[in-house]
């Protein structure tokens, strides 16, 4: 029970560090949204003027703990420059960034360990050797350059899936929402996998040099049963870099969106940014953490059942 | 085995996607047409939020007013019929159609009365600062009650007709609240839908009244990289790619015999800006040196695959005050070094160039260093960003060269503002610039517009390197496609797929 309130302080205690280190860094950038919005001609006087209505002349901390509290009661305001609620506008985005960045991770989890048990087993065949060159290959190429080959060869050269975008009617055209993922989480998740499949053989190492393993093998079980006995050990660490990874796919979903022209969460937060749409963006920065902060908890409680050890 | 199987029930899984996703491929409509754009807008409000891409989707398409700008740049008459305007210049009468708001409502005189006067009240924050400044000489707007609207001018202004075709005078339905994200116009066009980071499509109105769309439905869709447009062409995803950014790339389009490259006027003048206020540039010696150390043809070689037109000063040719100026302060480095050993400036002199991100200027920063450092001067390149740019060069003018096209048409007068980041401080440019805004006819307003970019060729202002072409890639089965950009808006009327 101690375990769960420490860890729930901890969350809290990073979720209020992150608003603020949210809130300063935006305001140490320079320009202002209301240069965005009247334009590089505009008088000093009615730049002054647009910022008063726009609250911006009150103290910071008075604009903050404001922020705070709206977002406490579960309201994120409003665009400064469209007037949309940034409530609906996060929602809207996530219907592509959500499945995009979900796909991405369960493509990257399942490949992972398979290719990390398989080539535990035959560690000097030559597959295994070929496979392991590849996710250093993987590992090394950006992922915007996977993206374009991917495009390339997908939809300029073979004509069968669309260079990018995602249909206007959204997830109600469900054939065609789906092909517009298809490369996009391709491009996502083969860095992801790259990296993830070499914790998965090296965790698969671990237990094949483990008493466990040894007891297995023992008990007359063949060197592929004896691993799968220890399955939710191998799986365990790949899926806790998993999770410390999805910030990181958030940050890889901005270029794969901004390549294929999706309508996502990391393409609206770069433009949101260029124009200094503040509230907006400390917003849509608050949901990332809080989920990065939701799936880390989840993640958490999924080791714990999956190693029975660690709830000890 | 069971990873074997693992790995199979994978490749299982995505050949099933991709067998769903290829059973679904739309196919082509022939109704629609695709036009592909890199900026998208981040609000409808078009006269309250800046930026060229709210007109550009919204001008002449969805909204209009009283005339409007042909692809020729002439101005001709859009929701009212026709106009006259007084010997004086001070009095502005026109005569509205019948025309129809896209809920349905008819335009009266008052609707017109109610948008203009917004341009008026020189305190709101509603209003983009440059609309007002557009209207600043307007007095008053007034209806007689009989289908008739007259603009009052408080001194004559020969800019009002063409800053009435640009979105300070579109037209709205009288007390319109929420123009952020809707649009009730009387264009050809209806806004169906704006699908925000994607795409805005446009539906034909029926109840127009003029000629209707040549197509039912076109959607602007936007990409904010410029490969994932050319990708989105490239594959058919778009039929016509309104922006070429990178000229070089154009070998890749020509090849295609599916695709056309289409090349048109713009007023976007790729101006290297000298600070006029600050040594060594405020001395005009060494301003015209920089001039001359720059051979343009091969600038234009190197930067943008020989597409851009040479111009002398800040005029591009399809102004009828333009004039060739491209023999003042012509290429000629020895005349360059003599100048700036005349002005005292020692060999070695360090000038920083600021470049902001955007490839005209990145393409061109290095020519330059390179041909000043041959006359003497030595140039540090310095990339920024737009918000540091912005900040540092245009708002403080504390640069002392920076790299930037100056899109707007009819742009002159910022060179009479002795705060403008260029810091060009003359009192008889001033002077012709506001002459040529009063003038009695536009033969005398073209003529002191004439004599203004003679003066500030001469003075050297700033180099004007190239002017950028208007390149696009269309399919070939589709007509329409406006040639020249030299208003704000991309006319999609007469778009077609024939």
């Amino acid at each position: 029970m101690s375990g769960v309130l420490r860890r729930l302080a901890t969350g809290v205690a990073g979720i209020l560090f992150s608003t603020i280190a949210i809130f300063l860094l935006l305001r140490a950038l320079p320009g202002d949204v209301a240069t965005a919005r009247l334009g590089t001609d505009a008088t000093p006087e009615a730049l002054a003027e647009l910022r008063r209505e726009y609250g911006f002349d009150r103290p910071l901390v008075v604009q903050y703990f404001d922020w705070l509290a709206d977002a406490a009661r579960g309201d994120l305001g409003r665009s400064l420059l469209s007037g949309t609620s940034v409530t609906d506008d996060v929602l809207d985005r996530l219907d592509v960034t959500l499945p995009l960045i979900a796909a991405s991770t369960a493509l990257s989890i399942v490949v992972a360990s398979a290719v990390g048990r398989r080539t535990a087993l035959q560690r000097r065949h030559r597959r295994t050797v070929a496979t392991m060159t590849l996710t250093q290959l993987g590992l090394a190429v950006p992922t915007f350059v996977v993206a374009i080959v991917l495009i390339m060869l997908f939809a300029v050269r073979l004509n069968v899936l669309p260079a990018g975008g995602f249909p206007v009617d959204g997830w109600s055209a469900i054939g065609a929402s789906l092909r517009s993922l298809v490369l996009p989480t391709a491009a996502l998740a083969a860095s992801q996998t790259a990296m993830l499949a070499r914790f998965a053989r090296s965790s698969a190492l671990d237990f094949a040099s483990s008493d466990a393993f040894r007891t297995a093998r023992a008990a007359g079980r063949s060197r592929h049963a004896a691993l799968l006995s220890g399955r939710r050990l191998v799986v365990a660490p790949v899926l806790t870099v998993a999770s410390l990874q999805v910030a990181t796919l958030v940050t890889g979903a901005v270029v794969v969106e901004s390549v294929f022209a999706l309508p996502g969460l990391g393409s609206m937060l770069v433009r949101d940014i260029a124009n200094r749409d503040y509230p907006k963006v400390q917003s849509v920065l608050l949901v990332v953490v809080l989920m990065v902060f939701a799936l880390r908890a989840v993640v958490n409680f999924a080791n714990d059942r999956l190693d029975p050890r660690r709830s000890e | 085995m069971i990873a074997r199987k693992n790995i199979v029930a994978v490749v299982v899984a995505a050949l099933g996607i991709g067998a769903i996703a290829t059973a679904c491929a739309p196919a082509e409509n022939a109704d629609t047409i695709t036009l592909g754009f890199t900026l998208e807008p981040v609000s409808l409000d078009i006269s309250g939020t800046a930026g060229q891409a709210i007109p550009q989707v919204l001008l002449d398409n969805v909204y209009e007013g009283l005339v409007r700008v042909d692809d020729e740049g002439g101005i001709v008459p859009a929701l009212a019929e026709s106009y006259d305007v007084s010997d004086d210049g001070l009095t502005y009468n026109f005569a509205l159609r019948d025309a129809k708001f896209h809920d349905g409502q008819p335009l009266v005189a008052d609707d017109v009365v109610w948008s203009l006067s917004r341009m008026l009240d020189d305190k709101s924050t509603a209003v983009l600062p440059t609309q007002l400044a557009q209207f600043a000489r307007v007095e008053s707007v007034t209806a007689d009650g009989s289908g008739r609207v007259q603009l009052t001018l408080s001194e004559r202004d020969n800019d009002l007709l063409y800053n009435l075709t640009q979105r300070g005078g579109v037209i709205f339905k009288k007390d319109t609240a929420n123009f952020a994200t809707s649009a009730n116009g009387t264009g050809p066009f209806v806004l169906a839908k704006w699908d925000k980071g994607s795409s805005i499509t446009l539906e034909r109105f029926d109840g127009y009244w003029g000629r209707r769309a040549d197509t039912q439905t076109v959607v602007f869709r936007y990409f904010t990289d410029a490969a994932a447009l050319s990708n989105a062409l490239l594959a058919g995803d778009i039929d016509v790619m309104t922006t070429v950014q990178s000229p070089e790339s154009l070998s890749a389009y020509e090849t295609r015999d599916d695709l056309r490259v289409q090349s048109g006027s713009t007023n976007c003048e790729v101006t290297l800006g000298m600070n006029n206020s600050r040594a060594p540039f405020n001395d005009v010696r060494v301003r015209t040196a920089v001039r001359q150390a720059l051979d343009k043809d091969a600038l234009i070689d190197a930067a943008w695959a020989g597409y851009g037109t040479r111009i002398g000063s800040f005029v591009p040719p399809t102004d009828p005050w333009f004039e060739d100026l491209t023999d003042i302060a012509p290429y000629d480095p020895a005349t360059a070094r003599e100048l700036l050993a005349d002005a005292g400036v020692a060999p070695g002199t360090e000038v920083t160039l600021d470049v902001p991100p955007i490839n005209y200027a990145t393409n061109s920063s290095e020519f330059i260093a390179a041909a000043l450092s041959e006359v003497g001067l030595s140039v540090e390149i310095t990339p920024v960003s737009w918000e540091e740019w912005l900040d540092r060069v245009f708002t403080k003018a504390d640069y002392d060269l920076t790299i930037v096209c100056h899109i707007e048409r009819n742009d002159m007068a910022i060179y009479a503002n002795p705060d403008y980041y260029f810091r060009f401080d003359n009192a008889e440019y001033q002077g012709l610039i506001s002459s040529a805004a009063s003038a009695a006819d536009s033969d005398a307003r073209n003529e002191n517009l004439r004599k203004a970019a003679r003066l500030l060729s001469e003075q050297s202002a700033s180099d004007w390197l190239w002017l950028i072409p208007n390149l696009q890639v269309a399919a070939r089965d589709v007509t329409g496609v406006p040639r020249n950009s030299v208003g704000d808006s991309y006319y999609a009327a007469r778009l077609e797929r024939v």
